[in-house]
């Protein structure tokens, strides 16, 4: 590119200035505050935009009201374009044109015009200014090497600053030999930490020693108290011992008795029962024969019990009949009433009809209908004769009437009796009644001795009919006189007959209508008869019965005095029965009594002789005959086992070792010396206990306080804690270190990526600038080499600072060269020389021309001399002339 | 039947990765081993489980404290009490050798260096074979499994073993493979020394318990136990978290309008819709950095920021049960601005530059510190690192192009 005319509207201190650059080289002359720096502002913000307010000062916004911006003319490629550029948002309102092709462009078009550049690159490529040189000449010279190496880099001044900063914060954090850094401090920190921790860490092996030595004393203690428990057994044992002894030497002098076999007390017990048995026995046994002999004493049979005994055969024989007897005395007895009753009846009959009863037989039932019969006819035809009668008397009567009333049709006028009963109504109702009673009784009473006054009035007119009836009367009177006279005939046969029947059959004495009531009186009286005759025969057999059989008690006569009628015979002899009955049943009760008692005396002496044998054997058993003995014999024994029980009292309190210990002792005197040792034994061991038990507890104390202690687990975290600490500041710092490591490769490696070219063009540039006294430049991994035309060799580090810049120089300008030749962009060289003397002055102008053949370059400088240095046509004074 | 599979207590091993936190809240997460150690003690006898099995690492030989290991007495003790019989086995960092191992107390079962087979009946009857080994080293490089007995005619067979799956060719903990465990024929494989809870085989059950408080960032998500319960003839397994304290992450994203106290506020927020039962550590990422200003960024990076966070966090985290420890400031997806020209040459230097030797190498003397090390040595330091210099370089740069334009004439 081709920057040919900027024309500047306002911006900084220019307003309305235009600058000519046709010229491949321009010295652009100001003395200081004229405005180089601005210029060069301006370029690079027509190229790539205007700063944004946030960067004020690199704005350059114009002093004088001028409009903001300016215009480009530049040749690209084979076009000429035409840039212009006013203030407005994103670096300002763009308007571009291609004057070749005369076509109208955007910012866009720009940019990628401008590709792959940006305003940053532009100026680390192709700006070369006083500070950058200036700092490299101020640079010692390791890192002067370092940037000369790392030349070949885009923006190397920039990244190495940027290290330099990242250095420096990196060395706050940490320095490998510091004091006083945050990450060396945290180091010392942990270190000491980590002492810390050594120390607490043994508090483990403290702990575990700690239980192992608990653990013995804990083992050692046991062991002591159960030493002391044994010698606390064997204190009390002979402290025993000794209250024992005194007993134990009586008991031991007096040997035991042997004894025989000590009556036990069961048959101590049993013995006692028996013979209280045998006591009791013996007491009942008297009682039971005193019983039985006041018994035998009192039943004795009397005299008539005795004949009954002598004759019991004979007269239980006879007893069994006198039921019978009794019997046919009750019949006699019945027989004579019934024959006293059937004698009264008999004359009673007798009384009643006379002697003749006893001629008259029984009619038969034929003959009874017969009889009947002809009653009845003969009723039947009285009555039909009567009512014939009655029947005419009516006739009569009516035929009567019928004339009284023919005779007399007038001759009734009222009837008195209904006048006169109608009269008594009313009174009785005036008088008698009152209210409503009165008025119907009146009314009533009214109306009957009406009916009285007018009745003949009412029958009036019946005259006519009377005529007819009396001539049918009289003619019926006739034929009832006629039937009747028949009837009369009949009556008269038929009382014939009736009396024929009496005649036949004894009945004349007789009114024939007691004929049939007479019949069954007539039967009585004779079944009576036949009844006396018969009672009459049985009186006589039972009469000879009952003599024959008192005739065969007449043995017992005088004992059951036997005389007077056969009942009260009978009775006597049932009475003597019935007294023998009883006293047979006494005498039989006595005796059983008496049996029983007996065998109850049997029992009683057997059950003695039982107890008394057994008594016997029990003693025997001891080899005793007296109870008396037995029981003394017992009292020794009791008082033999009481001995005994001491005895065993004694040995029960002694155990096989004690009766060891008491055998072996041979005085009291003997166990108290080893008592004596036995105490002071004790209170050794009692010493030791308190002593271990000290110990333990102290142990203990220890162990708890060490596991309450939780110092070593708080180390440890923090520990961890500062490990964290260090580690995050280890990576900020290794961030820092590292990438200025990145930086500082990138920076080499791009360096000599771009060596070969570089190091053709600057050693040219070198040549020229140091007047042909070096001519190659050679790069190796530590450092930068040149050689002399002398074929001598000299590492930067030997050269003389001049040389050494001007080296820098000739690499710096072969970069951009190199550059340019990739991306052909302006050079803009703001015042670098100022350090040159004016030989070398001269010579890096000489380069920058040479270097003009390729690229455009702009040189600014306030120093006047240099202007000698160039072409008039090349120069443009900015304060003066075409600057205003 | 019933148990708990428990592992990796590290009762004194330490939290790592945090710092600056206020008393009370370090007093608690310092507790938090304890108390989970606790809480699953507790629930062993509430849910009256038959025994608990204790497959490795209840704590560190290398940082044992008298401190942890009265702790794990009394707390072994307390199953004791209840008649809960209790199976350890030691790991590789509670290793036991001759002369020095945990004095454990009477009626725990512990396994010795040979595998043994301790067998029991259940209140239910069930008669229930459990073997197991202990470490008698550091490091135990063979395979184990094949000194397992055979499956006996017990009802249930149960494996104890503290080891991971082999890889590769160094294996350092009691190697063994999955289908080995599975061809034993027991009915639960109980597996320590990996502090993730995970389950490798369903059938049978190949579980490792994971630790049962996760311990730094890496260790983050619910840590706690298994409890198995028999239904008739096989095993069912559930986790159940007993930790304290939980690692977490939160992801913010930030813009041109984040401000110092918008960022602090979001945060809030954000901790204050999320609040649960368990206390949460958070891992702060933040993405959309390069929208950021110069000055903020920086502060992110510097940790300005997170130094006024905790300001505000220590009067709201008893409320919002969370502490953010850590900012990670998530690089940026565009590039850095350095010259497009010598973009392949940023590249290859970045390639020299952040490798795990050069930051080894850069690190120098720090190097002596094994903590150090081991933390350089990781490959997800110097990705990190990597991450972190692009924002610096990001953060400079705009710095640069602030103060450059400040400092023009």
């Amino acid at each position: 590119m081709q920057i040919t005319t900027i024309k500047i509207y306002g911006f900084g201190k220019f307003h309305d200035t235009t600058i000519d650059l046709s010229n491949r080289f321009s010295l652009l002359y100001g003395e200081n505050e004229a405005g180089k720096s601005t210029l060069v502002a301006f370029i690079t913000s027509m190229l790539f935009g205007f700063e944004t307010a946030k960067h004020r000062y690199a704005m350059y916004q114009p002093k004088q009201g001028s409009q903001y911006g300016g215009e480009l003319y530049f040749t690209h490629g084979s076009n000429d374009y035409w840039l212009k550029r006013v203030g407005g948002t994103h670096g300002g309102d763009v308007t571009l044109r291609n004057l070749t092709t005369d076509t109208a462009l955007t910012k866009d078009d720009l940019i990628q015009l401008l590709q792959p550049l940006n305003k940053e690159l532009f100026y680390q490529i192709f700006c070369f200014g006083e500070r950058e040189l200036q700092a490299v000449f101020n640079l010692n010279r390791f890192d002067l090497v370092k940037r000369i190496q790392r030349i070949g880099a885009i923006g190397s001044e920039n990244w190495i600053g940027l290290t330099q900063e990242l250095t420096a914060s990196a060395g706050e954090l940490y320095k490998p030999r510091g004091r006083v850094q945050p990450l060396v401090r945290l180091l010392k920190e942990y270190d000491e930490m980590s002492e810390k921790i050594d120390t607490a860490k043994t508090q483990f092996q403290q702990y575990q020693t700690l239980q192992n030595d608990a653990q013995k004393t804990a083992k050692k203690l046991a062991a002591v108290q159960k030493q002391l428990s044994e010698l606390t057994d064997r204190l009390n044992q002979y402290q025993r011992l000794i209250k024992l002894y005194p007993q134990y030497q009586q008991l031991k002098n007096g040997a035991p008795k042997q004894s025989r076999t000590p009556i036990s007390t069961e048959d101590w017990q049993r013995a006692t029962r028996l013979s209280t048995a045998v006591k009791q026995l013996q007491q009942d046994l008297a009682t039971q024969e005193q019983t039985i002999k006041q018994q035998q004493r009192k039943h004795v049979a009397s005299d008539a019990q005795q004949f009954y005994t002598a004759h019991q055969q004979q007269i239980d024989q006879l007893a069994t009949q006198m039921s019978a007897m009794e019997q046919l005395q009750q019949r006699q007895q019945q027989n004579d009433s019934q024959l006293a009753a059937v004698k009264q009846e008999l004359a009673k009959l007798n009384q009643q009809y006379g002697a003749s009863l006893a001629n008259l037989k029984v009619l038969t039932a034929g003959e009874q209908s017969q009889i009947k019969d002809l009653f009845d006819q003969q009723q039947h035809l009285s009555i039909e004769r009567d009512s014939r009668a009655e029947q005419r008397q009516e006739h009569q009567k009516a035929f009567e009437k019928l004339r009284q009333q023919a005779d007399s049709d007038t001759s009734t006028g009222m009837d008195l009796k209904w006048l006169i009963g109608g009269v008594v109504v009313v009174l009785v109702a005036l008088f008698g009644f009152s209210g409503i009673l009165r008025t119907v009784g009146g009314i009533i009473g009214m109306l009957v001795a009406g009916y009285g006054i007018f009745k003949p009035i009412i029958s009036g007119n019946q005259q006519s009919t009377i005529d007819s009836q009396m001539a049918l009367l009289s003619s019926q009177l006739d034929q009832d006189r006629q039937q009747l006279a028949a009837l009369d005939q009949q009556l008269i046969d038929a009382d014939a007959q009736v009396t024929q029947f009496g005649a036949e059959h004894q009945l004349q004495n007789f009114a024939p209508e007691r004929w049939l009531d007479l019949q069954a009186d007539l039967s009585l009286y004779r079944a009576a008869n036949a009844q006396q005759i018969q009672l009459q025969e049985q009186q006589d057999q039972i009469g000879q019965n009952l003599r024959a059989y008192l005739a065969q008690w007449q043995f017992a006569g005088e004992v059951i005095s036997l005389g007077g009628s056969h009942d009260f015979q009978l009775q006597q002899i049932s009475q003597f029965l019935s007294k023998r009955r009883d006293e047979s049943q006494q005498l039989h009760w006595a005796n059983e009594a008496l049996t029983a008692n007996t065998q109850r005396q049997t029992a009683l002496q057997q059950q003695l002789n039982t107890q008394q044998t057994n008594l016997t054997q029990l003693l025997a058993r001891y080899q005793l005959t007296t109870l008396t003995e037995f029981e003394q014999r017992y009292q020794q024994d009791q008082a033999m086992a009481q001995e005994n029980q001491r005895r065993g009292v004694l040995n029960a309190q002694l155990t096989p070792a004690d009766r060891q210990i008491l055998d072996n002792s041979e005085s009291q005197e003997f166990l108290e010396q080893t008592e004596q040792q036995l105490q002071t034994q004790l209170v050794e061991q009692r010493q030791t206990q308190a002593e271990l038990l000290k110990q333990s507890s102290q142990q203990q104390y220890q162990l708890q306080r060490l596991a309450a202690s939780d110092k070593y687990q708080n180390l440890l975290q923090q520990q961890a804690d500062l490990q964290t600490e260090i580690t995050s500041l280890t990576d900020d710092w290794l961030t820092k270190q590292l990438l200025i490591n990145w930086i500082d490769q990138t920076l080499i490696n791009a360096s000599q990526g771009r060596q070969p070219q570089i190091i053709k063009v600057a050693e040219q540039f070198f040549q020229q600038l140091t007047g042909n006294r070096y001519r190659q430049i050679i790069f190796t991994d530590q450092t930068v080499q040149v050689t002399r035309d002398d074929a001598l060799t000299f590492d930067v580090g030997e050269l003389s600072s001049g040389t050494a810049e001007q080296l820098y120089v000739a690499l710096r300008f072969a970069f951009t060269k190199v550059m340019a030749d990739v991306i052909a962009m302006p050079i803009i060289i703001d015042d670098a020389f100022v350090n040159f003397d004016r030989q070398r002055t001269a010579s890096a102008l000489k380069m920058l021309k040479e270097l003009a053949q390729t690229s455009q370059v702009i040189y600014l400088t306030a120093n006047h001399d240099n202007l000698a240095l160039a072409e008039d046509n090349e120069i443009y004074h900015l304060s003066a002339g075409k600057s205003v | 039947m019933k148990f708990i599979h428990a592992a990796d207590l590290h009762l004194d091993s330490p939290f790592e990765g945090l710092q600056r936190l206020p008393k009370a809240l370090w007093q608690q997460i310092h507790e938090a081993p304890f108390n989970a150690t606790k809480q699953m003690v507790t629930d062993a006898i509430e849910q009256k489980v038959d025994f608990v099995l204790l497959v490795g690492d209840l704590f560190d030989r290398e940082t044992q404290s008298v401190q942890a290991q009265v702790f794990l007495n009394e707390q072994l003790q307390r199953l004791v009490d209840d008649g809960i019989g209790v199976f350890v086995s030691f790991g590789n960092h509670d290793y036991m050798t001759a002369e020095q191992h945990l004095a454990l107390q009477e009626g725990v079962n512990v396994f010795g260096s040979d595998v043994t087979t301790q067998t029991l009946t259940t209140a239910d009857h069930t008669r229930v074979a459990i073997s197991g080994f202990s470490y008698a080293d550091r490091w135990l490089e063979h395979d184990v499994v094949p000194q397992f007995p055979e499956r006996g005619d017990a009802d249930f067979q149960i494996g104890m073993l503290h080891g991971a799956v082999k890889q590769g060719e160094a294996n350092h903990y009691a190697p063994f493979t999955v289908s080995e465990l599975a061809s034993t024929n027991y009915d639960y494989w109980a597996l320590g020394h990996i502090h993730k809870p995970g389950v490798l085989s369903e059938q049978p059950l190949i579980v490792y318990s994971g630790t049962i408080q996760g311990r730094h960032k890496l260790e983050s998500g619910r840590h706690g136990y298994q409890v198995v319960s028999s239904q008739g003839k096989h095993l069912e397994r559930q986790f159940v978290p007993a930790d304290q304290v939980r690692w977490a992450t939160l992801s913010l994203a930030v813009d041109e309008t984040t401000t110092d106290a918008s960022l602090i506020e979001a945060v809030q927020a954000a901790l204050t819709n999320s609040v649960a039962d368990t206390f949460k550590l958070i891992d702060l990422s933040l993405t959309g950095i390069e929208k950021l200003s110069a000055s903020m960024l920086s502060r992110l990076n510097d940790g300005t920021w997170l130094e006024r966070l905790d300001q505000t966090q220590k009067k709201t985290y008893r409320q919002t049960r969370a502490w953010v420890y850590e900012v990670n400031v998530l690089p940026t997806n565009r590039p850095v601005q350095y010259a497009k020209l010598d973009a392949n040459y940023w590249q290859r230097a970045q390639k020299t530059v952040f490798t795990p030797d050069n930051v080894a190498l850069t690190a120098g003397k720090l190097m002596q510190y094994p903590f150090i090390a081991d933390h350089l040595r990781q490959p997800e330091t110097t990705a990190n690192l990597t991450d972190r210099a692009k924002n610096e370089l990001l953060a400079q740069s705009r710095l640069e192009e602030e103060n450059d334009a400040d400092h023009d004439d």
